[in-house]
């Protein structure tokens, strides 16, 4: 599994790579915004870590750039309590953060829980229907209405779950756990913001209702149509 | 409608309601001489007077008969006429009363018969408002209640606009204040003065400046504070991915001890960094400490300590610095500004670079110069003015940044002693700094 790192601070780089590759990933550091573009689009990869605090071109310019193009899984480095970087960086197509500092144990772990989705993870179920929707989770492509969608690979995560319990309320914690692999933390926002892009993908159907509902304090369900 | 707005209304009611109370009683003074005048006997009291009395001699000789023909023969002349109306109001002669009485005489007769008699002149019609000799006639003034109402209620409107022009713009500064008070630092007034030109809008406009000055300052240290947290966490980072590789291979844990150390120092460094910032920025109006000494062997001293440091990666330090130069300053902020561009100027030089450090007095305005060359890649002609803001990365650099405030500290204290620092490309590459500054620096002449 390959890992490409990019943050400027070519000590913490250095440290991390050296981590990851005795945790078995195969790891590869830039140290600019430009190079991690190059990087990122060589489709070389399984997963993407990016700072956000970068000189010259920064994680959520790299972020940008890359999603017009690329799914790959992108985890962010955002600085602890800047939450505009964080959100913003959801928005735009990353499938998790961690915030940092943080321990290199912890990196590793959310790195992981981000490629088992992403790869598979061997569940040979076979597709999942609801209403317009049709799920492969061996090839995680989504189809609606006949057409792919463009998703990413926490989306897909978290289209399947509510897809697979179709018309059920899905708990906000539970939907976490399940398309994270994290309980989610107090005040977090990330499952809200993953939700409101995938809404913006699927669109509405008429009366201009969403598709996927929010449920206020319980969670979100998937409307069977 | 605020307290100030009621006492400058009622201020000038109570203005307007004296002034017209002194206006009224002289007007009625004056009013009451004329009518004095006017019922003098043998005053200038014009024809009527002559006509009631021949018209009262008339009835008193004649009685009711000779007194109606004589009225009757009246009535076409062109002389004041005479009505008599009895206690009933009825006229003698069935003429309705004219409409006014005007300036004309009334007297009272009885009758031979013991009917009482009011004989009133009234100028003819057509005789024009003067009558030959007689008073100009009283203009048609309405009820005096009806002129008291309009001049109080056009007194209370102006109180009330004067109140309100005055009270307004002081509100709106007291809730400027308030919003200022509460930390919307973006408030302005100007915009609701409209076109006022006077002392209020004047202190609008200080008002504006003051918010503006003071919104400048907050964001700078909002930025500050959110560049020192960054700075603080970069180390931190890397401290703990430091610990997380000694708990992964704890037989090499040697090896990155050494590295948590030098985190360590870091941090340590920056915290001292910061500490002389708030000490410069807090004591920049405090002359304490202001010596006479000598630069060059404060100079010598820090090319001596940064040839040492710089010996290891065999860069060369060249000095070219008088034997001796005295001048006024607070040694320990020189220092640092100094030493920090010393440093600055071998940590990006390439190994077995030269950096040259030059120092001399300008003679035409007698400043001292230092200017310190290295051998490094320079910095980029866009980002020169900004590489003395707090924690500025350049671009090109990475890496090697220290703790990212040694240039801003340079910049203070050269400020603080009324001087300059500057930085350009050389020609031949590298970057010179260059720091300049009083020989006679008194703190009062600060900027």
């Amino acid at each position: 599994m390959k890992i490409l790192l990019v943050d400027d601070d070519v000590e913490l780089v250095g440290m991390l790579r050296i981590y990851l590759e005795q945790e078995g990933f195969e790891a590869k550091a830039v140290f600019d915004g430009e190079n991690g573009v190059a990087e990122i689009l060589s489709r070389r990869y399984d997963l993407a870590v990016l700072d956000v605090m970068m000189p010259g071109m920064s994680g959520i310019d790299v972020l940008r750039e890359i999603r017009r193009t690329s799914q790959i899984p992108v985890l962010m480095l955002t600085a602890k309590g800047d939450d505009v970087d964080r959100i913003l960086g959801l928005e735009l197509g990353a499938d998790d953060y961690v915030p940092k500092p943080c321990t290199p144990r912890e990196l590793a772990a959310r790195i992981r829980a981000i490629l088992r989705r992403s790869l598979g993870g061997g569940d040979a179920s076979g597709p999942v229907t609801a209403g317009a929707l049709t799920l492969h989770p061996e090839s995680r492509a989504a189809l609606w209405h006949g057409q792919v969608l463009d998703l990413t690979s926490t989306e897909f995560s978290l289209l399947e779950i509510l897809a697979r319990n179709a018309g059920r309320v899905m708990d906000r914690n539970e939907l976490s756990e399940a398309a994270l692999g994290r309980p989610l933390a107090r005040y977090d926002r990330s499952i809200d913001v993953h939700m409101s892009s995938l809404r913006q993908k699927l669109g509405t159907y008429q009366g201009g209702r969403s598709f996927i509902q929010t449920v206020r304090g319980r969670g979100y369900l998937l409307v069977r149509v | 409608m605020g307290r100030l707005f009621w006492k400058i209304f009622l201020a000038f009611q109570m203005a307007f309601l004296s002034a017209g109370a002194v206006v009224g009683a002289v007007m009625w003074l004056h009013h009451n001489a004329n009518e004095d005048n006017r019922e003098r006997p043998n005053g200038n009291r014009g024809p009527g007077h002559i006509f009631v009395e021949a018209a009262a001699a008339t009835l008193r000789s004649g009685g009711e008969a000779a007194l109606r023909g004589l009225l009757q023969e009246w009535a076409a002349a062109a002389h004041p006429h005479v009505y008599a109306f009895d206690d009933q109001g009825r006229e003698l002669l069935g003429r309705a009363a004219p409409p006014e009485f005007g300036p004309g005489f009334e007297a009272r007769v009885e009758t031979a018969a013991g009917r009482g008699l009011r004989l009133v002149s009234v100028p003819p019609p057509g005789m024009g408002p003067h009558p030959p000799g007689g008073r100009p006639p009283r203009h048609r003034w309405p009820p005096p209640e009806i002129l008291i109402g309009t001049g109080l209620a056009a007194s209370l409107l102006f109180s009330a606009w004067l109140a309100w022009y005055l009270a307004k713009p002081v509100r709106n500064l007291r809730q400027a204040f308030a919003a200022v008070a509460e930390g919307k630092l973006d408030t302005r007034v100007a915009v609701s003065m409209g076109s006022r030109r006077d002392e209020i809008a004047d202190l609008g406009r200080d008002f504006d400046h003051m918010a503006e000055r003071i919104g400048g300052l907050v964001d700078a240290h909002r930025r500050l504070m959110h560049d020192v947290s960054h700075e603080l966490r970069s180390p931190l980072a890397r401290l703990q991915a430091a610990v997380g590789l000694i708990r992964q291979r704890p037989d090499e844990s040697d090896r990155y001890l050494g590295r948590v150390e030098k985190e360590v120092e870091r941090v340590n460094e920056l915290v001292g960094e910061l500490l002389a910032l708030s000490r410069l920025e807090s004591g920049l109006s405090s002359a304490a400490g202001v010596d006479v000494f000598d630069l060059a062997e404060l100079v010598a001293d820090i090319v001596e300590d940064a040839r040492f440091e710089a010996g290891g990666r065999g860069i060369n330090i060249e000095l070219d610095a008088p034997e001796s130069l005295l001048v006024c300053g607070q040694i320990e902020l020189l220092h640092r500004a100094v030493e920090n561009v010393a440093r600055n100027a071998v940590r990006h030089s390439p190994d077995g670079g030269l950096v040259t450090v030059g120092l001399w007095v300008a003679a035409e305005n007698n400043f001292w110069s230092l200017a310190v060359d290295d051998a490094g890649p320079g910095v980029a002609e866009a980002e020169l003015p900004f590489i003395f803001e707090p924690f500025y990365r350049c671009t090109g650099g990475q890496g090697k940044a220290g703790a990212g405030l040694g240039l801003t500290i340079a910049r203070l204290s050269m400020e603080f002693h009324g001087g300059s620092i500057r930085a350009s490309n050389r020609e031949r590459g590298g970057l010179r700094v260059e720091l300049a500054a009083p020989v006679r620096f008194s703190p009062g002449e600060t900027a």
